[in-house]
């Protein structure tokens, strides 16, 4: 028997206040529940969705909160499924363990579109909302437009898509009505440079390496991907913080990408592939020379 | 003339979410063979590198007078390691990287010898693991140990001043353990020793309170919430309940303790230091002089007690025998290394006062003490009752107040648990559900483990980042550890003066001697049972 949506939620609701309203059996130690923000995973495919339930999880180790899991299938036959399972981790001090809770939503066909109704209807009231989107941005898809106006924060993975959509959002986030309601947008590629734009920082936080960073001379960017591909959002993003925190200015030259320093100096980049390297697509490793006369120093930052 | 030119920021740090990493360099351990370094320092150590908190450039080099050599160090710290850290099991990996930092000298504190060859370790250590000359000394050892160490360290050339330091772009910090001197001439003593050989700026003096997740949370719930600090004060609180109670007997510690009793131990640093975070007004900044200068007008608004005084508003206590947790504990005179006819106190209780504008007439009850109840830190505000009781209906069965007030509708109390399940719980009246109006104690519990998830960082992790980065807020400056000297030792100097007192014996198990209790009947009020 096929159920209706409004019966697949009622289950799950059914399911969720049956883990905290039954007293816990003989000898079962009693678990205490707990939620701080509504984490909301759109993927694209089923697939992705399931691939996601560890991150998921391991999130909610972390960040105790009601997690919506969302699998999408345009394509196959209509129906809605959804299930609700507690993620529990063992309290300190030797107190009861403190238990998040995980919903995955399997829309397929026409469903697809009710999904935000559905999502609305499953969120924690009174606490925010991350939406983690794992497709292209489109603002004025219909699953997506609603699901982010309610968010407080956008999240999406410019290299799983393009730099674009990551501009797409944002110009989407920044139309929003009042200022205070503008939800916030975050990029896990640009979240994922955080350890190479540390470690290229500390290059110049030696005192007397720091005027180096005004003479940069050379700038290779090592990309797990087969040869001949182009720059991809990780790569684009750590060359675009360089360029803007060194006050580069880029032009281009029979379609060539040129940075120029504040001195005047050129820049060179060179964009390496390197197919053999682990994760695909992403940075491998990134070169920078510098050269200031009496000193000079070349420093590389490489994926271990 | 020519003028410096200040060094240049590095443009690539400007935006950057900063990353709490401690500067490179070495960490000397005094005392590397005891149960500190064991149970605390290397696995806070180790968690920073687990977290990516150490630099680049780091090593330790451990001193003790036993003889070891490098190889046994490390796998006496990997052991260490294993059994303390709150990460486990212990990563093989990281383990490998971190102990190729890990060496020893061995060496006795009042021995030339032993700084000369620390030295050359240091100069060894320094080009071989880049630290960058930059030496943050920890002092793991007895205060008997101070003077001779910060001797050593100044006769040997290890300690640099300040301005020489920047110049040369690196650093020499001292850590000191507590107990911070055994009165006031004695810690001014000691602190005009350290000022012989380090800037006060050099200077960290642990108290390991401060470095706990809910104490520095103390300072964000009173000043980014608005909510609290308009009734902080004594318009609207009562009374202000402090308890630092322990299961545990002295654990094998009876000759520390006959030196100390609770007092030292505890009252004078720890406890005090939650007062004044609880007590002060808000800083002008998180600069460490800021919080500090707060805290010192604290400690200089506490009213001094004469000896008549001490005898109504302090209590002492010794644990007899008893049970705890269901299993009997032994009284203190029976524990090793204590005398048979013991006077030092294991429970001190008092009330103070804190004169000035905001606490004027509010007392602050303090007790610490070994072998209670329960384990417990808090910090509890009391405020007044509602001014005119609208509700006669009976209270529901049960429904008892635990705050010491008039029987009627009791008052809130804010209750904030530095340990254990830390958190804030605010107690309030609400009508049970019901034909009848019905009043009932209910309260808004927030846990850290429930908001936030489990593992949170031991104090001595964010102390000893604190130190390698030079922040010094959560640690006690010299004006500080004086006046809360300057304090205590009325305490101490009217027990001193009135012959061997002998503390009331409490049973093991329970929450203090019946005196404790009468300190607060005379006002009125009851302790918490927290």
């Amino acid at each position: 028997m096929t159920l209706s949506p409004g019966q697949v939620l009622a289950r799950v609701e059914g399911e969720l206040q049956a883990f905290w309203s039954s007293p816990p059996a003989p000898g079962e130690t009693p678990k205490a529940r707990a939620c701080t923000r509504n984490l909301v995973v759109v993927a694209g495919t089923p697939e992705v969705a399931d691939r996601w339930l560890l991150t998921v999880d391991d999130v909610l180790q972390a960040i105790p909160a009601r997690a919506i899991v969302v699998g999408l299938d345009p394509d196959a036959a209509d129906g809605l499924s959804a299930s609700a399972t507690a993620v529990c981790t063992r309290g300190e001090s030797g107190g009861p363990p403190i238990c998040s809770e995980r919903v995955t939503l399997q829309a397929r066909g026409a469903a697809c579109a009710r999904v935000a109704s559905c999502v609305e209807t499953l969120c924690a009231s009174d606490v925010p909302t991350t939406l983690v989107w794992l497709g292209r941005v489109h603002a004025d898809d219909l699953l997506f437009a609603p699901l982010a106006r309610d968010a407080d924060r956008v999240v999406l993975d410019s290299a799983q898509g393009s730099l674009g959509d990551l501009a797409h959002l944002v110009r989407w986030a920044s139309k929003a009505p009042a200022r205070g309601e503008r939800p916030g947008v975050a990029d896990l590629a640009w979240t994922r440079l955080a350890p190479w734009h540390e470690l290229c920082a500390r290059m110049f936080d030696e005192p007397r390496l720091r005027e180096l960073a005004g003479r940069i001379t050379r700038i290779k960017i090592v990309q797990a991907s087969a040869a001949g591909t182009t720059l991809g959002a990780e790569g684009a993003l750590l060359l675009g913080w360089l360029a803007t925190r060194l006050s580069w200015k880029a032009t281009s030259l029979a379609g060539k990408l040129r940075l120029t320093r504040p001195d005047e100096g050129s820049v060179p980049v060179q964009l390496v592939s390197e197919a053999a390297a682990p994760a695909h697509g992403g940075l491998f490793a990134v070169e920078i020379e510098a050269n200031a006369g009496s000193i000079a120093l070349a420093g590389q930052v490489r994926r271990e | 003339m020519a003028t410096s030119e200040p060094i240049a920021l590095n443009p690539l740090r400007r935006g950057l979410v900063e990353d709490r990493t401690g500067d490179a360099c070495a960490a000397v351990i005094f005392g590397a063979s005891g149960d500190l370094t064991r149970r605390k320092l290397m696995p806070a150590l180790y968690n920073l590198a687990w977290g990516r908190a150490l630099p680049g450039g780091f090593a330790v080099v451990g001193v003790g007078r036993r003889d070891k050599t490098d190889e046994s160090f490390r796998a006496e710290m990997r052991e260490a390691v294993s059994a303390f850290s709150r990460r486990k099991p212990i990563d093989g990996a990281l383990w490998a990287d971190f102990e190729r930092g890990l060496s020893y000298v061995r060496g006795a504190a009042n021995d030339p010898a032993t700084y000369e060859s620390l030295r050359a370790q240091l100069e060894r250590v320094d080009s071989e693991r880049g630290t960058r000359n930059n030496h943050l000394f920890y002092l793991a050892v007895p205060p008997s140990e101070f003077g001779p160490i910060v001797d050593g360290l100044r006769a040997s050339g290890l300690v640099s001043t300040p301005g020489r330091d920047r110049a040369a772009g690196t650093w020499s910090r001292v850590v000191f353990e507590k107990p911070f001197g055994h009165d006031l001439a004695s810690a001014r003593a000691l602190n005009d020793s350290i000022a012989s050989a380090f800037d006060e700026s050099q200077v960290f003096r642990i108290d390991h309170y401060l470095g706990k997740e809910t104490v520095q949370n103390l300072l964000v719930m009173r000043f980014a919430n608005l909510l609290f600090e308009p009734v902080w004060g004594r318009e609207h609180v009562d009374q202000v309940q402090i308890t630092v109670a322990e299961e545990i007997g002295v654990e094998g510690r009876g000759r520390f303790y006959e030196q100390t009793g609770v007092t030292r131990d505890i009252v004078e640093n720890h406890l005090m230091q939650l007062l004044c975070l609880t007590a002060m007004e808000p800083p002008i900044s998180l600069s460490a002089d800021a919080v500090r200068d707060e805290k010192v007008k604290v400690l200089r608004s506490m009213r001094p007690m004469d000896r008549d005084d001490v005898s109504h508003n302090v209590v002492r206590g010794q644990y007899g025998r008893g049970l705890v947790r269901g299993e009997p504990a032994a009284a203190y005179r029976e524990e090793p290394d204590v005398a048979p006819g013991s006077n030092v106190e294991t429970y001190v209780a008092m009330r103070c006062f804190v004169d000035n504008w905001r606490w004027s007439g509010v007392p602050f009850y303090v007790r610490a003490g070994k072998r209670l109840a329960r384990r417990v830190t808090e910090i509890a505000v009391v405020f007044h009752e509602v001014p005119q009781t609208l509700f006669r209906a009976a209270r529901a069965a049960g429904a008892v107040a635990d705050d010491g007030g008039p029987r009627g509708i009791t008052p809130n109390v804010l209750a904030v648990r530095i340990q254990p399940d830390e958190g804030i719980s605010l107690r309030f009246i609400s009508k049970e559900p019901g034909q009848q109006t019905f009043l009932r104690d209910v309260a808004m519990d927030f846990r850290y483990g429930t908001a936030f998830g489990s593992n949170t960082p031991e104090a001595y992790e964010r102390l000893l980042l604190d130190a390698m980065r030079g922040e010094a807020t959560l640690f006690t400056r010299r004006d500080e550890v004086e006046a809360q000297w300057e304090y205590m030792d009325h305490v101490l100097e009217a027990w001193a003066s009135s012959g061997p007192p002998v503390p009331p014996i409490y049973a093991a198990g329970s929450w203090g001697p019946s005196e404790a209790d009468d300190l607060l009947a005379r006002d009125g009020r009851r302790w918490r049972k927290p």
